[in-house]
């Protein structure tokens, strides 16, 4: 998975590099601002972590991540929030405004840790879908799926001594949305399709 | 090769922007993998459609579609056939010219601000003159390249089995310059060098700024498997210096089939395990057959399975209603339970399912689609997106209802007589043995009936004589006050009382308990349907039906309240002029029954609420038919369904037509009160047979209650009250000769039968309770001395009920202590006058609270 990523990575980074042109917009402070001290206070921000803020994409609702501590570490693919419903519960009577979206959502998913130390920044969350598809008591028969949105976000990598590092994309997920499902028309002729006439009984 | 490329470019410029039809199909004999037979040109017009959602089938039609042929390099008479589809939605159904085939027309239908049409050219050709540089349209936006291998679907399975369906699309530009697009350019880049090109002529007329469309491009026979293709989408007009367009190139996914042959069948197993196939996304199914038995509703679908290099472990086979979004029905297939035949050599995988209890007459969209994880839970339709299969959908498909046969020819009579032949042959004797023994088995059956019957029919009403003694204990308004009873199926017993005024007021009442007893299920007495008890025992009747009762509803009417008024006051009784053989017992019911713990007032539509009993006027007023829902709510003791009476119901409709039609008759007569009713002189010798006018004497002004009446309060005159005091003035001491009624308001009728009701009165005269108390107790010695009086001459009968007795005068009987007035009676009709009160239709019940002389809040307690 991850030497996927890398080669899309440079894939990427040399398709941008070789299409376009790099477009300054000389209003941004970034352009403007003539020290050098907030790549490091920038990078430094990026990168810290403590107990409960590890990742500098987050959702809203923070008091639902898990607590980190800090004899176990980071885990890739650990799950950091857990939920009080399977993918079949029944809707919840009372719902208030200010539930979280995670209890509220038609497709049930989770946050994962998404942890390479290897990576600037070295924690990302991203969304898990727990189920393939929605709860079927709140969308009925319809046949909807749940898929991840994806987006790519740059990070920097690192090689494996932490010596260089270079660019890169990488793909994380998210939300968990629900999707009507893939589907074509099939082919055929029309030779198969048969009505069958019942008989006249004796 | 150049002089047919040179051929065929100038038959494009003399044919202008038009599509060019194909030669025939069957010289191309060469190469004929890539050929499409006829059949396929006719019928593929909807299957090219672009994939789902929305889709508007019923209003667009199937979209007409134009076939690409891949020119052969081979085959040089080969013409090309355009195939495609065009625009976000199905294409309008228009065909320009001869050729059904051709549609030049890819505007969006539900978007009349574009228009576009297709062309095949040559892909040097320059369909627009060049522009000037800086003025070229922006480039087309979101170029994507969808193909799709699918199974070719059929009865009969031949070598090619799939078919590679590419989809091409892309985007309006969403810029400013879309003013100057005119047209696209669509450049197909095969192998080999080969290349196909299209224009779409597009303009747009109104700019949307949050919508862009989406223009679809699909062919089943351009693209090849395993081949790499460029496709190129160039915006028109361009100029010499820049040509807007966008390029992305695709491999096609292999030719499963051509796996199949080459690579052995051992090693499939091996390469499933642990793996996925990358093209196991874009694989479709197709069906096999589709049989529809509309005599038994079931469809039968046979769909081809994929070839074992997918990996795939189980399919999901469905319906789908005609949105496609709903399933109605699904099934899991494994891989196990699929059915293998070998056609032409090769092992064709498929499997069956009959789907059963499907609507007749309703769209249903047959659809297969393998399971996206495997067992092991890896995923087996890898995406971009994440682990998604690919759903087929084939049309949608009905069982129609089966019609009836038309009469039946010579043959099929024959057949029938000869299945008669052939049943009758062994039937005979069964029938004889059947009929006998059937016959032995009813006369068996009819002597004991006979002998039993009458046993059981007196054991049965002794029992009922029996139980009467015993009714004060079992009753559980009683013995439970107010708990749910052991039995809850036991059903509520109800009486009704209910005075009779008139034979429409009758059959109300009939048609209100027949609504009791056949929608609520209660269990309902009315004296009309428990004659017979009467007539065995008339005062027993009138105890045993209070005390066996649940619940009492007292029907209040014009006639009631009167009745009782003059009653209490102990004037002359308030009699109908033909009078019917059970119009006495109200009196006598209604006093007992207000001692029942559970009454319930009810008045008609047409009562005016002011007609309501003293006694009850406490109590919660129900208007029938308009609170019957909330009534039988405190009748049944749960909660009233609306259901009951949802619909058109038989009973309740009989109820609101005998409603409106006493209505009716009130208001086309409005003195049919008065026309039907007098005042009978309270007479113990009076005879049984009906004297229209009775003469009634006056009362002495020394018994004249005057003072004690002063004191209370008097409800509002109405127009009845005015006109006897019409007749009243001219002679004081006469009695109107043949009309009748006075109407008398005593408001503070204090029906204090002693301690028992003190509380459901709040206001009491002890003369007058003592008074009453004592009479009533006379009127039952009078009751029971009533049963050995024998029946006097009968009185004819405009209406249905028949007086056998005269049981029903003990009114008159019972009067007898009694002294009235007519003089008495206009002294309070003046005091009445001085108060006169309005009661608005709608306020009814609070009317009859504010007129109350107990204002209390207390709901009445049932």
């Amino acid at each position: 998975m991850k030497i996927l990523i890398l080669f899309s990575a440079w894939r990427i980074r040399r398709d941008l590099d070789s299409d376009e042109e790099d477009m300054i917009v000389t209003d941004e402070c970034y352009n403007k601002y003539n020290e050098e001290n907030h790549f490091k206070v920038f990078s430094n921000y990026l990168n810290r972590k403590n107990s409960s803020h590890y990742s500098p994409i987050a959702p809203s609702f923070q008091q639902a991540l898990l607590t980190l501590q800090q004899t176990k570490g980071l885990r890739h693919g650990e799950q950091i929030t857990k939920s009080s419903s399977k993918c079949n519960s029944r809707k919840q009577d009372q719902i208030s405004a200010d539930t979280p979206l995670r209890d509220r959502a038609l497709c049930k998913f989770e946050y994962v840790l998404n942890y390479n130390p290897k990576r600037l920044p070295a924690a990302l969350t991203e969304v898990k879908c727990s189920c393939p598809r929605p709860n079927a008591k709140l969308v009925g028969k319809r046949i909807f799926e749940c898929e991840h949105l994806r987006y790519q976000v740059r990070v920097l990598m690192w090689d494996d001594g932490c010596n260089t590092f270079r660019e890169a994309v990488e793909t994380i997920s998210l939300a968990c949305i629900p999707v009507i499902q893939a589907n074509v028309n099939a082919d055929g002729d029309d030779d198969f399709v048969y009505t069958i006439k019942a008989e006249i009984p004796i | 090769m150049l002089f047919h490329s040179i051929f065929w470019l100038a038959l494009f410029c003399l044919a202008g922007p038009q599509a060019v039809r194909a030669e025939p199909y069957n010289l191309t004999s060469v190469g004929s993998a890539d050929v499409i037979t006829s059949s396929d040109l006719l019928l593929l017009a909807s299957e090219e459609t672009p994939t789902r959602a929305p889709r508007p089938v019923t209003k667009q039609g199937a979209a007409k579609v134009i076939k690409v042929e891949r020119k052969k390099k081979d085959n040089e008479d080969e013409g090309e056939e355009l195939k495609k589809t065009n625009g976000t939605e199905d294409v309008e159904t228009v065909t320009p010219s001869e050729d059904p085939l051709w549609v030049t027309d890819c505007s969006e239908p539900l978007n009349k601000d574009i228009s576009c049409s297709v062309n095949i050219i040559g892909c040097s050709d320059n369909v627009y003159k060049y522009v000037e540089p800086g003025l070229e349209p922006p480039r087309a936006h979101d170029v994507r390249v969808a193909p799709t291998t699918k199974v070719r679907g059929a009865n009969k399975i031949d070598n090619r089995k799939h078919r590679l369906h590419v989809d091409v699309s892309w985007q309006m530009p969403q810029l400013e310059q879309n003013t100057t697009l005119k047209a696209f350019k669509l450049i197909v880049n095969g192998p080999d060098g080969r290349n196909t090109c299209f224009v779409f002529n597009v303009t747009q007329t109104a700019k949307r700024e949050d919508m862009s469309p989406r223009y679809r491009f699909s062919s089943n026979t351009l693209f090849e498997f395993g081949d790499t293709y460029t496709v190129t989408v160039v915006s028109l007009p361009i100029s010499r210096k820049r040509a807007p367009k966008v390029s992305t190139t695709s491999l096609m996914p292999d030719d499963p089939d051509a796996a199949l042959s080459t690579k052995l069948v051992k090693t499939h197993p091996a390469t499933c395990t642990g793996k996925s196939n990358p093209q196991a996304s874009k694989w479709a199914a197709s069906f096999r057959k589709i049989f529809l038995f509309s005599a038994i509703r079931m469809i039968q679908i046979e769909f081809l399975a994929a070839p074992p290099q997918y990996c795939f472990e189980e399919y999901e086979v469905r319906l789908l209603d005609s949105s496609g979004i709903v399933m109605l029905q699904y099934a899991v297939i494994s891989k196990e339970d699929l059915k293998t035949e070998t056609i032409n050599g090769k092992k064709v995988q498929f499997g069956e399912y009959n789907f059963t209890d499907i609507e007749l007459d309703t769209n249903v969209i047959p659809s297969v689609i393998p399971i996206e994880t495997s067992r092991d839970g890896r995923c087996l339709c890898e995406t971009e997106n994440g682990c998604s299969c690919l759903a087929a959908d084939w049309k949608p498909v009905k069982l129609t209802k089966i019609e009836k046969p038309p009469m039946q020819t010579n043959e099929t009579v024959e057949m029938d007589d000869k299945a008669q032949k052939d049943r009758t042959d062994p039937g005979t004797w069964h029938w004889h043995t059947y009929a006998v023994s059937g016959a032995i088995l009813l006369i068996i059956i009819f002597t004991l009936m006979v002998c039993s019957g009458p046993k059981c029919y007196r054991r049965f009403r002794k029992t009922k004589k029996a139980g009467n003694v015993h009714l004060m204990n079992e009753n559980p308004a009683f013995s439970h006050s107010g708990s749910i009873p052991l039995i809850l199926k036991q059903s509520v017993s109800v009486l009704i009382l209910y005075s009779h005024d008139s034979a429409q007021h009758e059959a109300a009442v009939l048609a209100f308990a027949e609504l009791l007893r056949d929608v609520f299920h209660l269990n309902v007495h009315l004296d009309a349907w428990d004659e017979d008890d009467i007539e065995e025992n008339r005062a027993e009747y009138i105890n045993a039906s209070i005390v066996r009762a649940d619940k009492v509803i007292l029907i209040n009417s014009i006639g009631a309240y009167y009745r009782t008024i003059f009653r209490h006051k102990m004037e002359p009784a308030l009699e109908r002029v033909v009078r019917g053989r059970n119009d006495g017992i109200f009196n006598l019911q209604c006093e007992l029954a207000l001692q029942h713990p559970c009454v319930i007032s009810c008045h008609f539509n047409y009562t005016n609420p002011k007609y309501i009993l003293f006694p009850v006027t406490r109590l919660l007023q129900y208007a029938i038919p308009d609170n019957l829902m909330t009534m039988t709510t405190s009748l049944t003791g749960q909660p009233a369904r609306p259901e009951q009476l949802a619909g058109f119901n038989q009973s309740f409709a009989r109820l609101q037509a005998a409603v409106s039609r006493k209505a009716h008759y009130i208001e086309s007569d409005p003195q049919w009160f008065e026309n039907t009713h007098h005042r009978v002189a309270p007479n113990p010798v009076i005879p049984e047979e009906e004297k229209p006018v009775i003469e009634v004497v006056p009362l002495p002004p020394s018994l004249r209650l005057a003072t004690e009446y002063e004191n209370m309060e008097t409800m509002a005159m109405d127009d009845l009250e005015k006109k006897l005091e019409k007749h009243q003035e001219p002679g004081r001491n006469q009695e109107p000769s043949d009309v009748t009624v006075e109407v008398e308001e005593d408001h503070n009728i204090t029906l204090d039968y002693g301690p028992r009701k003190s509380d459901l009165l709040g206001y009491m005269e002890p003369s007058t309770a003592n008074d009453v108390t004592i009479d009533l107790e006379e009127d039952e010695d009078d009751v029971d001395s009533m049963e050995d009086s024998s029946p006097t001459a009968r009185i004819e009968e405009l209406q249905r009920l028949i007086v056998s007795t005269d049981k029903g005068h003990d009114s008159g009987n019972l009067d007898s202590a009694y002294v009235s007035g007519s003089d008495f009676s206009t002294d309070i009709h003046t005091d009445i006058l001085d108060k006169p009160r309005l009661t608005p239709e709608k306020d009814r019940r609070k009317a009859a609270r504010e007129d109350s002389a107990f204002h209390d809040d207390v709901i009445g307690v049932h």
